[in-house]
């Protein structure tokens, strides 16, 4: 199964000052003094990748990871290269990608379509656009269904995966689009293994078994940190720099909008200091502001 | 006596409302950060404590000491509890932990003596903040400021982000009052220097609780100029020039308030945003303007020298200097982040002098690199600069693999502790620069000492003779 994990590298924006926040001239606050990070939800895609190919036979899961952002990123970028992912791949933007969903969908799906890639994991929403736009742009360039707001994903059991995987219809589709390591597959059925992808919803958790091709949009997953390669495998394998690329040519990345003006949103909270009275009067005043905000 | 008939006397000398017998607060005061793993999955290896007491004046101190000497009870001390080398380890049964947390008044801020005077359980936050609202500073700031607590800061001999310029605690306290284990309250005074004999401030600064129990500091005060602090950054490609370059700085006499080193693994944490794969070299020069501004152009001048140097803006400098501290919101998230990643961190911090601080710097990298499994960061900094030497500051973390939580300080952080402790105990330097001993490096304490073992062992014996002043601290427990 050919995996792809989109990821991406982001300012911390929380830790901007009030200073940091004078926007220059092409309406960036001054992200230079913070720290990145990887992306949260990101993460987790990354995370859920690793652990999807350990659930799968061996040699049976090819990894990549692709960002679309300056050298920033190439330090998560090693990271990925020790904890083993075949390939890391980095395309630099044409153009301003910040507010630009359907730009950045447009520039991964070109690189999907020329290196087909069977199940595709990335964050729903990224900590500084937080559109939660790009997956679903994405899923409907490449024409694959979506699951968004996925929290865990795993080959599929046996009973479940011959129950679910003649109901989604997606059995054939997936034979067609399977690359080479579809055909190894450990999946009686042949083609690629069915998927059991668990993800949140309007009314709770919803359990369903997909034949992918698809794209999983990773929300707020439990307990899915990106685990922490050993020195050992940094030294080994994570000195490799990432394939860069420029992102494809040819497409047309004029912006339709035009920002206009950048502000810091309004985060301040009230505070309310609980400083005298014995424990069992400030719990009563906690319980009494809780219940009086309650609709 | 047994622990029925310990929580019962404690509660006649201190009242019900002041003991807590709760399960769970006993489980976690039976450790400290040493031992969070365990913690943290609800292993519980130290013997649980018979009762926290919870005391509010020096006299009720001396009165749970004499109970517990009489019937030879293990008192261990505690007020922030943020400690990291087991000083708070309950490591026999029926044990009293002897909490001044609510001893938390600050008696006096003095400015025309510059001193300062609180009780063991005012948070060095507190203490600093209501200083800095009048323009002075104690000039005292571990990364533990929001959480460690006075009492315990003196205990341990803490330093702070500052001590080039201020020094460690031991530089700033004036005088103290203890309350030793035959009940006996004593009070050291303040006064700005006396030659009337040994300073026995020194013997209460960094007991860890063996000999006495601290319920009040005095300390120093000093003027609070943040507009004048002036910052300094650059990148460089190896350690070694480094050390040089802080040496440099401080045997040609001048004191800027931080003066740190860091090896890339190190500092990637702090500036992967600007550093890449280079090691970063950090200076503050604070005080008088004039002074301020002396200091960083002499420093510049220095560094300039070495062209292998590179300026970085000093705003990447300043900006990380004002997000350095441990509150309970980092503790916190790193608990969650150590029970989603199964990857923990450590660290153990040295002296030594110049000439063999990047010996051991070396020499500790590659052997725990090659000796010790599963390790995801080795890396070090240092950050407190002498005239005659400096500290390291040595961070790892790892991947727990194929434990049982109990066996993550002896598969791993023991075995790269003793590396670091014997390399530099080999080598002429100490094996605690601001921790404290604890429990976990008690085991070196007599090759630490070598012949003034003699002064350390009759110290204890002569304040604390019947042995119940926190057990297995600083001297190990003979079983």
């Amino acid at each position: 199964m050919r995996i792809l994990a989109l990821f991406k590298v982001v300012a911390e924006l929380e830790a901007l000052t009030e200073e940091d926040w004078r926007v220059d001239a092409e309406l960036r606050p001054q992200e230079r003094y913070v720290r990145t990070t990887l992306n949260p939800e990101d993460e987790s895609a990354l995370e859920l990748a690793l652990r999807l190919r350990e659930a799968l036979p061996p040699g049976e899961a090819v990894l990549t990871a692709l960002t679309i952002g300056d050298e920033r990123a190439d330090r998560t970028a090693a990271t990925l290269m020790a904890l083993k992912f075949d390939r890391v791949v980095r395309l630099a933007p044409p153009a301003d990608l910040r507010f630009r969903p359907e730009l950045t969908a447009a520039l991964a799906a070109a690189e999907i379509l020329a290196r087909p890639q069977d199940l595709i994991l990335t964050g729903c929403r990224s900590a500084d656009g937080g559109n939660a736009l790009t997956p679903f742009f994405l899923a409907e360039r490449l024409g694959w269904p979506i699951v968004a707001e996925t929290l865990s994903l795993a080959p599929a059991s046996a009973p479940e995966a011959a129950e679910g995987g003649e109901e989604t219809g997606e059995t054939a589709k997936a034979a067609e689009t399977a690359g080479p390591s579809g055909g190894a597959s450990a999946w009686p059925g042949g083609g690629l293994p069915p998927l059991a992808v668990e993800s949140l919803t309007d009314d709770g958790l919803l359990r369903q078994v997909v034949v992918p091709p698809l794209l999983a949009a990773v929300g707020n997953a439990p307990s899915a940190y990106l685990r922490v390669p050993t020195v050992k495998d940094r030294l080994s394998f994570g000195r490799r720099p990432p394939e860069v690329r420029q992102a494809a040519k040819g497409l047309d990345v004029r912006p339709r909008l035009k920002l206009r003006s950048l502000t810091r949103p309004d985060e301040r909270r009230r505070v309310r200091l609980v400083d005298q009275g014995a424990p069992s009067d400030k719990a009563a005043i906690l319980l009494q502001a809780l219940t009086e905000r309650r609709p | 006596m047994n622990r029925e008939d310990i929580v019962a006397n404690l509660k006649k000398i201190l009242g019900a409302d002041r003991v807590t017998t709760e399960e769970q607060a006993l489980r976690d005061a039976s450790v400290d950060r040493f031992r969070k793993y365990e913690n943290i999955r609800g292993v519980c290896t130290q013997p649980v404590p018979a009762a926290i007491a919870y005391v509010q004046s020096a006299q009720e101190v001396s009165d749970v000491l004499q109970f517990a000497s009489e019937h030879q009870i293990n008192i261990v001390p505690r007020t922030g509890v943020s400690a990291t080398e087991g000083g708070l380890e309950t490591v026999v049964p029926d044990s009293v932990v002897l909490d001044g947390s609510r001893m938390n008044k600050i008696l006096s801020i003095d400015p025309y003596d510059m001193q300062a005077t609180c009780q063991c359980g005012v948070s060095l936050q507190t203490l600093d903040d209501r200083c800095r609202e009048m323009g002075l500073t104690t000039g005292h700031s571990p990364q533990s400021k929001p959480l460690a607590q006075m009492g315990g800061l003196t205990a341990t001999r803490s330093i702070g982000q500052f001590s080039t310029l201020y020094g460690g605690i031991e530089d700033m306290i004036v005088g103290l009052e203890a309350v030793f284990p035959n009940g006996r309250i004593t009070r050291i005074k303040n006064v700005p220097r006396r030659a009337a004999g040994p300073d026995i401030r020194h013997v209460v600064v960094g007991n860890e609780g063996t000999l006495c129990f601290i319920t009040e500091v005095t300390v120093k005060l000093f003027p609070y100029y943040p507009e004048n602090n002036v910052f300094l950054g650059y990148l460089l490609d190896d350690m070694k020039l480094g050390f040089e370059l802080l040496r440099e700085v401080m045997v040609r006499g001048y004191r800027p308030s931080i003066a740190r080193l860091y090896d890339p693994e190190d500092g990637a944490s702090h500036f992967s945003h600007f550093a890449g794969d280079s090691c970063v070299l950090i200076f503050m020069a604070e005080g008088p303007k004039g002074l301020a501004q002396a200091t960083a152009e002499a420093i510049s001048a220095i560094v300039a020298q070495k062209p292998q140097c590179r300026p970085v803006d000093p705003d990447y400098i300043r900006r990380w200097f004002n997000g350095l501290n441990w509150d309970p919101i980092k503790v916190a998230e790193e608990r969650a982040e150590i029970i989603a990643t199964n990857n923990i961190g450590h660290t153990t911090e040295i002296s030594a002098p110049w000439s063999r601080l990047y010996e051991i710097y070396e020499v500790v990298m590659k052997r725990v690199r090659a000796e010790v499994p599963d390790l995801t960061l080795l890396g070090g900094h240092s950050s407190h600069g002498y005239i005659n030497g400096a500290n390291i500051y040595f961070v790892y973390y790892y991947n727990m693999v194929n434990i049982v939580p109990e066996e993550e300080i002896t598969k791993y952080h023991l075995p790269i502790k003793k590396i670091i402790v014997e390399e530099t105990l080999a080598r002429g330097g100490s094996m605690c620069h601001h921790h404290g001993v604890g429990k976990h490096r008690a085991a070196w304490i007599e090759d630490e000492y070598g012949s003034s073992f003699y002064i350390l062992k009759t110290l204890k014996e002569a304040f604390d003779p019947r042995g119940v002043m926190n057990m297995g601290d600083i001297i190990p427990l003979k079983r």
